[in-house]
């Protein structure tokens, strides 16, 4: 066998597997779904960050900003459209992209550190600037006007949209990292300049993961916002989204499609056993951060991934 | 294959690279000597466009690249070896090289993956292809870094002190590598040690506070006055 291949592409069969099993056991096990949509939709925010910290090297503390830009250009097109909130996602993809892209040339030259609080400021500054805003119910925020919302449906409706948001961004993740743009990303992720010297363009590469993450993390943001009908900038554009994120991906294994999985795994299982013992919750989210980047700065599947090279969604090129 | 003509780089008022032109074709070595500070990394930065220069152009292959960014000289065929080696960590060995192979010569698939392999066996690296390349002890990162740089380097590859650090042995290795590339490329290569460029280079030019002061035949250069009186106290006896 001459031609490359990726290791073990049998994993794929497990990913596959687990990821169809979760999804159905979404769809059919017989608790409210909101709980489940919730989780779909912090997975995939959650990939989306994760191709971006752990695949481009770009350490974001200010992906909030597309999940509140995302909601309110949701509410806005809307209330002022009558259309459909279904068809509004993609009015929140297209601002967010633009949103991203602005920002990516505001902080062009700034990497590590600087990149990281540059994008927080940012994204401070438009919580701000939203809850100035008199014309979306500035701090008051605003309620969704769509008088064709079936009640009965429309909690089943966002849950798909969920899913499919969870299921495409797990996807589409997986076969961009098998293409050429992905083993680019990931060369500059490791060095960004001798990226440059092998052909790889940086710049615009790391543009397109960038605004692949915004997108992904908007349209989160306004299936969620959505599915409680209201939104207000403190909550759309909480920090606390970006800190669930990181933990998640941290904990979990950046640079890994599986991390992700076992992150969202461990943030909710601990918030819905602890949900009743108050600040518990968060001393014992934070002692497993700390814990895991003390023990595995990798995370725990990139532990794994690092002592038997297994992956689930096999993304390495080999030889034979 | 590549000219340089009047390349001038200065920061502030320190002029770096005076004035120098050059050229190489297919099948030469041009040696590149000079003490620290010479200017001999800041040219090759000037080359591959990692600075842009003040004043002069490069040409590769007769076509003026001096506007061109890094990685778009990269995709024309040039290839550069680092000093310190830059090794993509988080990937494996055949992938820091596969990486140059899709994105400069644009191969896919089957084809790409042979080139890899052809380049890794040159490098002497095939039996660790498939090591993540962040284990690898540092005679293997030099090799990698070579590796990488042939990846995209069809026409013209450079490579900056691969030598340094190495043993005798290793030395020579690198030698017997830098043998091969040359026969379809051609080589740039600063070292300061004198009997690796002795060895493979077809040409030595000397630059002394960002000047040309000297290019030409190996031993005649190495031989002469100015070498002498510029690595004050090195004679080419011992050094070889």
């Amino acid at each position: 066998m001459n031609g490359p291949v990726f290791s073990r592409n049998a994993g794929l069969i497990g990913g596959v597997l687990l990821v169809g099993a979760l999804a159905l056991s979404a769809i059919l096990l017989p608790v409210d779904r909101r709980l489940p949509m919730e989780i779909c939709l912090v997975l995939a925010m959650a990939q989306g960050w994760n191709l971006l910290c752990g695949y481009t090297g770009l350490l974001s503390f200010g992906h909030q900003a597309f999940i509140g830009v995302g909601a309110y250009t949701l509410f806005l097109v809307v209330n002022t459209l009558g259309i459909s909130p279904f068809l509004g996602l993609a009015f929140s993809a297209t601002v967010s992209a633009v949103v991203a892209v602005v920002i990516a040339l505001l902080l062009k030259g700034s990497r590590d550190a600087y990149f990281s609080i540059g994008i927080w400021v940012l994204a401070d500054c438009l919580r701000l600037l939203v809850g100035q805003w008199d014309f979306v119910g500035s701090s008051q925020g605003m309620v969704l006007n769509a008088p064709d919302i079936d009640p009965t449906t429309f909690g089943d409706a966002v849950f798909w949209a969920a899913l499919a948001l969870v299921l495409v961004t797990q996807f589409a993740i997986f076969g961009l990292l098998r293409t050429r743009f992905g083993l680019g990303l990931m060369a500059i992720r490791d060095n960004e300049t001798a990226a440059a010297s092998v052909g790889i363009a940086p710049g615009r590469s790391r543009i397109i993961a960038f605004v692949a993450s915004a997108v992904i993390c908007a349209v989160g943001g306004a299936i969620y916002y959505l599915s409680v009908l209201y939104v207000d900038p403190a909550g759309a554009f909480d920090l606390d989204w970006q800190i669930r994120i990181l933990f998640i991906v941290i904990v979990g294994g950046a640079g890994t499609l599986e991390g992700p999985l076992i992150g969202t795994a461990i943030y909710f299982l601990l918030r819905e056993f602890l949900q009743d013992h108050g600040g518990l919750f968060l001393i014992i989210q934070g002692a497993i951060a700390a814990l895991t980047m003390l023990f595995a700065p990798q995370g725990l599947w990139g532990l794994v991934q690092a002592r038997t090279g297994f992956q689930l969604f096999p993304t390495k090129w080999v030889t034979q | 294959m590549l000219e340089a003509e009047g390349l001038c780089k200065s920061y502030g008022t320190k002029t770096v690279v005076d004035k120098v032109s050059f050229s190489v074709v297919q099948g030469e070595c041009l040696g590149i000597i000079g003490p620290n500070g010479a200017g001999k990394t800041t040219l090759f930065n000037a080359l591959d466009g990692t600075v842009s220069v003040n004043r002069g152009a490069v040409k590769l292959d007769g076509q003026d690249v001096s506007r061109l960014t890094q990685y778009e000289r990269a995709r024309l065929g040039l290839g550069r070896a680092y000093q310190v080696p830059r090794t993509f960590v988080g990937l494996s060995v055949f992938e820091n090289v596969l990486a140059g192979v899709m994105h400069g010569p644009r191969l896919r698939g089957a084809a790409a993956s042979a080139e890899t392999r052809a380049i890794l066996d040159t490098a002497g690296l095939l039996p660790k292809a498939n090591m993540p390349a962040g284990a690898l002890p540092l005679l293997d990162r030099k090799r990698l870094e070579l590796a990488k740089a042939m990846s995209v380097g069809t026409k013209v590859i450079l490579l900056d002190e691969i030598a340094g650090g190495l043993t005798e042995e290793e030395v020579h290795d690198i030698i017997e590598i830098v043998k091969v590339l040359k026969k379809d490329r051609a080589v740039i290569w600063i070292e300061h040690i004198a009997h690796a460029l002795m060895a493979v280079a077809t040409r030595i030019m000397v630059l002394n506070f960002g000047e040309k002061v000297a290019d030409g035949d190996p031993a005649e250069v190495m031989a002469s006055r100015l070498v002498q009186e510029i690595y004050l106290g090195i004679s080419i006896d011992d050094a070889a």
